[in-house]
């Protein structure tokens, strides 16, 4: 089949959108399909711009292809009559973010309008409507009142991350902020009593975010049993400590879906650290079975994490068990693209 | 390049006398043409034979097969729905160019909206989305007046075009009046092409403008022809009562001819109405002709082939100064102003009785303007530049419609800063031709 | 510096690597870059609608320089644009030569608008007819830059052999009738394949009834589906010569390429635009009048003598050096 990857671009910046569009088309190819992956620039400043982005999408065609897969506004506004749509993103500043700050620009209102009416179109004409996470598709119904099925991403490189040895540290990966609460981690450390590590690797997303983690290093003179790798990571790099750690922590605010940290950790057989507040992620984490659920706090944390390190061979048939329920999602490749494809 | 040339073409049609001349001219010049035939069939129609053509001739009633190679295609449009019936409809179905005969499409509008069918438009919603409110109101204040005050002359005042050429491509006119009332209402290219027209009686002896002085009318007699006016001029005027007769040549309804008759009789003057003739009959009736009047109020025409044929005789003519009229040089017609026919009409005959030799040198000097300025060969080469510039702007117009309907779609008003952006996107990259 | 390389991209038409072999290039340089490939039509039909869009995007303030590279990519808005316009469309200038499809072309060509090309930074054309159309259509000035084979590595010398081959799309406006024409009167035997992807279905098939009205069927073989890198370098390693006959200025100069770095002789026609410049008459190559009886003469002397073949082919690596076509030549020009 010949299918086009539709994406849009804002320059330089890559995140998990951009890594599971190009892992499509790659699996899509392997999969025996002529794929490519096209992108729409999309700029929101000021404004207005928004319009001009709308337009420019729904000016353009894709006549050749047998099924276009579309991921975010606007580029899902491409007119094509085979399009299934794998919601990631609308552009929430006009649903779930609209506010007075927003809604103080002149432009916002007939904007927000603007925008309802194209995506219900679009929607409508679709050819399957999936949404990656169920918050997306409570939105999706909430705001447009139209209803989509769930299929979330898979691991864009699953083989990367296949068991390995157990070693002696703990391993925190992702973007770092003050909302993944990495720094939760560098401050138990100053509690733990057993020999357990911390090993932190991941992009700041602002400089004081990495100086935050430094800083606290430093003040506690946790250096020799905290490491830090702070900037871009390569992915090879990244799998090498998964598949290396003893356990994984994973501690964001409330997020959407089960996140790659922890899908990651699953995959390679890691027990999974993570706190009742952390959202999507508690779907992989239960408590005493594959992992533990803590509440956030340095000392809480502490606990359990020598835990991790006394019991080492509970510890690893978590790792086990979070493996096996993981892959009982069923969230793979061959089921992604049959589904995109049906 | 192959056009298909849709039209009527039965041989009382002054249009189809006018596409004949056209597509045999194309012809000569290399252009590959096909005739096809936008009225609906009649028996009548079948009778009355059709024009000559230089290469197929299909009915687009039977599917017209014949203009499915074309590269482009032309459509005559007039006032009249039975004849260009398949034209209202085929622009639909294939955009092309269209030759617009008439300014105001009222009568074609009412024909097609009593015509029924799925896509038939309704009158009122056509005059409301076109002319506004206040069209709407005074067209329901005056349809039931007499005599027709709302078709034969408030119509002039609201011209409804845009049901029947927003998918043109391009638009032809044959008058810069009718130009100017298509400018402001249609987006496409727009030219203006005097009408291509040869006159049956191409070689006439001089008029003998002796008495009595012969004047002719001629075309379908509609209130709009003032030929009550012309009976007027004359019976108020005694020296013109006794020193003129006067014909009416052309189909004309029965109340209307009792009343011109009923009026002439009273004042004693000499008035002939013929009711329609063919061809060779109209000739003659030129032949036998001193004077050529051809008066409009309203003026609802593009262009006049009455007149051209006027011209062609070598008689003199007097025109209204209204319409596609005004554009004929004054040296070469005499003119009435609307609305003070009867006073000049008579200064004109007095005019052309005190000086015959001068009046016989203005209508050859009107026949050799008309023989090149209407010319079918200079016609032909105007309208495939035409064709050209309307091929480049064809992408533009389609690219246009596409934004309004994506805007539309997602209900952005067609003004603002928006679109004000649009236009100057497309005046960035298209400017030089969109001008052009 | 942030690059961003902006193209239009028709999927599926198997179009060349020239967009990703520049990005890899300026990443081996050090520079940032951002491919973005815009979703193009094929055929002129929705061309206007595409430049429209291509003109209302907006890459934001990250980018330093926007390179532009298959049309109508080149009407994309940015402070600091560089054109290097990469398979062009042909134009009106081409019509004498290209009867089918010539008013649709003319027209995409004219979309090739003064403003936004007057608007770049600097315009590069992919060989020197397209650059003195532009400057006399547009006057804008214009400097001439070859395209480099995306991986020139395959294409190795082999055996001087007996076959002629004609890689191209299978499209009328590469002349293969021509072709099959000029080797109907060729009296040396030799064998000719014709490989490529066809567009117009039914186009593969005339060419084969062709070269069966001329008696060639059993000498041409015409292979009528996308051909890979490492196909072509086999095809092209071990023939005798590389015919290359497209009759338009923008005929891609990609398989004269491939000839001169495998150390083939190129056979091509006078008025063959790019390709055309890549080969000099006698030096790596034939170039002769567009006519059978022009071709089979020279067909007749590189099957005919051996030796002579092998000469011109061997000259094709300093041919291509001499008119400095790589890519690092490439990277100084839009990186400058």
């Amino acid at each position: 089949m010949r299918v086009v990857v539709l994406n849009t671009v804002a320059p330089f910046v890559r995140g998990g959108a951009e890594l599971l569009a190009e892992s499509l088309v790659e699996r899509l190819t392997a999969a025996g399909h002529e794929a490519a992956l096209l992108r729409v620039p999309f700029a929101w400043h000021p404004l207005e711009r928004v319009y001009d982005a709308m337009l420019a999408s729904g000016l353009l065609a894709l006549p050749r292809a047998d099924r276009v897969i579309a991921l975010k506004f606007p580029a899902y506004l491409v007119p094509c009559p085979d399009k299934t749509i794998w919601l990631l993103h609308q552009f929430r500043q006009v649903y779930d973010l609209w506010g007075p700050e927003i809604a103080a620009d002149p432009a916002a209102t007939g904007l927000r309008a603007a925008i309802k009416a194209a995506d219900e179109a679009c929607f409508d004409g679709a050819r399957r409507m999936l949404c990656n996470s169920p918050v997306t598709r409570d939105r999706l119904a909430c705001h447009n009142g139209r209803r989509a099925d769930v299929l979330p991403p898979p691991l864009n490189d699953p083989e990367l991350f296949q068991p390995g040895p157990h070693g002696d540290y703990l391993f925190a990966g992702g973007r770092i902020n003050a909302a993944k609460r990495q720094h939760l981690l560098v401050e138990a450390m100053r509690h733990v009593r057993g020999g357990l590590r911390l090993v932190v690797a991941g992009p700041p997303d602002t400089p004081a975010d990495g100086e935050r983690l430094v800083d606290l290093v430093a003040r506690h003179r946790l250096g020799d049993r905290v490491r830090l790798e702070l900037g871009f990571v390569p992915r090879a790099r990244i799998a090498e400590l998964v598949r290396g750690a003893l356990a994984c922590a994973y501690l964001p605010i409330d997020e959407d879906s089960f996140g790659y940290v922890a899908m990651e950790a699953c995959e390679a057989a890691k027990a999974l650290l993570s706190a009742p507040d952390a959202g999507g992620v508690l779907g992989l984490v239960r408590d005493g079975e594959t992992g533990h659920v803590v509440s956030a706090d340095p000392e809480a944390l502490a606990d359990v994490l020598d835990r991790l390190w006394t019991d080492r061979a509970t510890t690893i048939a978590q790792g086990r068990a979070s493996r096996a329920l993981w892959r009982a999602q069923g969230i793979d490749w061959h089921h992604t693209i049959e589904t995109l494809l049906a | 390049m192959k056009l298909a040339w849709y039209t009527p073409y039965a041989l009382p049609s002054a249009v189809g006398r006018y596409s004949a001349l056209v597509v045999a001219e194309l012809a000569r010049q290399g252009i590959d043409v096909v005739v096809v035939r936008s009225e609906v069939p009649t028996a009548d129609l079948l009778r009355a034979g059709a024009h000559p053509a230089p290469g197929p001739v299909c009915w687009a009633a039977d599917g017209g097969a014949c203009a499915e190679a074309a590269d482009l295609v032309v459509h005559n449009i007039g006032d009249h729905h039975g004849n260009h019936f398949h034209s209202f409809d085929g622009l639909r179905r294939r955009p092309g160019i269209v030759v617009l005969h008439d300014v105001s499409l009222h009568g074609a509008l009412l024909g097609l909206a009593s015509a029924g069918g799925a896509a038939a438009p309704d009158y009122e919603t056509v005059l409301r989305a076109e002319c506004g409110d206040g069209a709407l109101r005074r067209y329901r204040a005056l349809r039931e007046a007499l005599p027709r005050a709302w078709w034969y002359d408030a119509v002039a005042d609201h011209p409804v075009l845009r049901f029947a050429l927003r998918d043109a491509l391009g638009i032809v006119t044959h008058s810069r009046y009718a130009a100017g009332i298509v400018a402001p209402r249609v987006a496409a290219p727009l030219t203006t092409i005097p009408l291509a027209y040869d006159g049956p009686q191409l070689t006439l002896p001089p008029p003998r403008l002796a008495t009595p002085l012969r004047l002719l009318t001629v075309g379908n007699v509609n209130p709009n022809k003032r030929v009550g006016d012309v009976v007027a001029a004359l019976a108020g005027d005694a020296v013109l009562a006794a020193r003129c007769d006067y014909r009416v040549v052309g189909a004309i309804e029965d109340a209307v001819r009792a009343e011109i008759v009923a009026h002439s009789a009273a004042a004693g003057l000499v008035v002939t109405v013929t009711g329609p003739v063919d061809a060779a009959a109209l000739a003659a009736e030129l032949a036998a002709a001193d004077v050529v009047i051809c008066l409009r109020r309203p003026s609802l025409e593009g262009a006049s082939a009455s007149v051209i044929e006027g011209m062609l005789s070598g008689r003199p003519v007097i025109v209204s100064d209204t319409g596609c009229f005004a554009e004929i040089p004054g040296a070469l017609v005499a003119k009435v102003a609307p609305g003070r026919e009867v006073t000049d009409l008579r200064r004109a005959l007095h005019a052309i009785l005190a000086a015959p030799d001068g009046a016989r040198a203005r209508g050859a000097a009107a026949r050799a303007w008309a023989l090149e300025h209407h010319a079918p060969a200079a016609y032909a080469r105007r309208f495939l530049d035409f064709c050209t510039t309307v091929r480049d702007a064809a992408g533009l117009l389609h690219t246009v419609d596409r934004i309004t309907e994506r805007l539309a779609g997602w209900g952005v008003a067609p003004d603002g800063a928006f679109a004000e952006r649009i236009d100057s996107v497309l005046a960035g990259l298209f400017g030089a031709r969109r001008a052009a | 510096m942030r690059f961003a390389l902006v193209s239009s991209h028709e999927p599926f038409a198997g179009s060349s690597d020239t967009v990703g072999a520049l990005a890899r290039t300026l990443v081996a340089h050090g520079h940032d870059v951002e491919t973005i490939l815009l979703p193009a039509c094929p055929g002129p039909e929705g061309l206007l609608d595409q430049m429209v869009a291509y003109r209302f995007f907006d890459f934001g303030d990250s980018i330093d320089r926007v390179i532009a590279l298959r049309p109508p990519a080149h009407v994309v808005r940015h402070r600091h644009k560089i054109v290097w316009l990469v398979d062009p469309p042909a134009d009106d200038e081409d019509d004498g030569r290209l009867a089918p499809d010539a008013l649709a072309r003319r027209d995409e060509q004219l979309r090739l608008d003064g403003e936004s090309l007057r608007e770049a930074r600097a315009i590069y054309a992919p060989s020197a007819e397209i650059a003195a159309r532009l400057a006399r259509r547009h006057g804008v000035a214009c400097t001439v830059l070859h395209p480099p084979l995306a991986d020139a590595s395959p294409y190795r010398a082999g055996p001087c052999g007996d076959e002629l081959v004609c890689i191209a799309p299978l499209e009328p406006d590469q002349r293969h009738a021509l072709l099959l024409e000029a080797l109907g009167h060729v009296r040396t035997v030799a064998r000719l394949v014709i490989a490529g992807k066809s567009r117009s279905r039914g186009y593969p098939g005339q060419l084969r009834r062709l070269a069966a009205e001329r008696g060639l069927g059993d000498r041409v073989e015409i292979v009528d589906r996308p051909i890979g890198v490492d196909e072509q370098a086999a095809l092209v390693g071990s023939c005798r010569a590389v015919v290359s006959l497209p009759f338009t200025a923008s005929g891609c100069a990609a398989a004269a390429l491939a000839a001169g770095h495998a150390g083939k002789a190129v056979l091509t026609t006078r008025d063959s635009g790019a390709v055309a410049e890549l080969v000099a008459d006698g030096v790596n190559g034939l170039v002769c009048e567009p006519t059978a009886k022009a071709l089979a003469a020279a067909l007749e002397r590189l099957l005919g003598d051996r030796r002579l073949a092998a000469d011109l082919g061997a000259r094709g690596p300093a041919r291509i050096r001499a008119l400095g076509i790589g890519w690092e030549g490439v990277v100084g020009r839009l990186a400058a």
